[in-house]
């Protein structure tokens, strides 16, 4: 298994990974973070990302751009998202070890509790720190 | 205890140990299929990801919120 950031959790939900990202996740079976999932969503309904979608989709209606913001922020039961009962004791212990915001704190206890390495679409030194201190591989993929 | 854990601090270590023996099994194998199947949309999602207009949103995001970054 193998823990994804946001934009490769786009990627995979879209079915539009580049030759890099299907060498680093291969056939492993895909797990995100609470934190991604959220940051995702959240950029999917950005101002500017409103902006794209009516410049990108100009000849379809308002329905249609709502119909592929909601795909894309729904979450498929294939994708893993550890429950948040088993993750909160093991972010606050990840804490406690190392330096981390909520998204690190997140990603790292996630890939500790599903045995997985992380692999992120943008180098995070906060993260490649915590990653370190807890022995969880990080993949840079680019 | 898998290697890995065996290098972790011992408080770390414990709280992984308990939370992977509360975890359901994930009847996931291998990659997911996409959810998005039209080669139009999958064009748009490919051109916002690949115009860095997806990592403008999420360093917005990141940008008002810390423990986002």
């Amino acid at each position: 298994m193998i823990v994804v950031d946001d934009q490769l959790l786009l990627d995979v939900l879209a079915g539009t990974t580049s030759q890099a990202a299907e060498r680093a996740l291969g056939d492993h079976a895909i797990a995100t973070t609470l934190s991604w999932y959220f940051r995702l969503a959240r950029a999917l309904n950005s101002d500017r990302t409103h902006g794209s979608l009516s410049r990108r989709f100009a000849a379809i209606g308002d329905e249609r751009r709502a119909d592929i913001q909601s795909s894309l922020s729904r979450l498929p039961e294939a994708i893993v998202l550890v429950d948040s009962r088993s993750l909160v004791p093991v972010m606050v212990a990840v804490c406690d070890t190392t330096r981390a915001n909520l998204l690190t704190a997140d990603a790292i206890a996630t890939a500790l509790i599903l045995d997985a390495g992380i692999a992120l679409s943008v180098a995070t030194p906060l993260l490649d720190e915590a990653a370190l201190t807890a022995h969880v591989s990080v993949t840079l993929v680019q | 205890m898998t290697a890995k854990l065996a290098n972790l601090p011992a408080k770390l270590a414990e709280a992984v140990r308990t939370a992977r023996a509360d975890l359901p099994e994930f009847k996931v194998h291998g990659r997911p299929e996409p959810v998005i199947v039209d080669p139009a949309l999958r064009e748009w999602v490919r051109e916002f990801s690949s115009s860095g207009e997806l990592a403008a949103a999420i360093q917005d995001i990141a940008s008002n919120d810390a423990d986002l970054a």
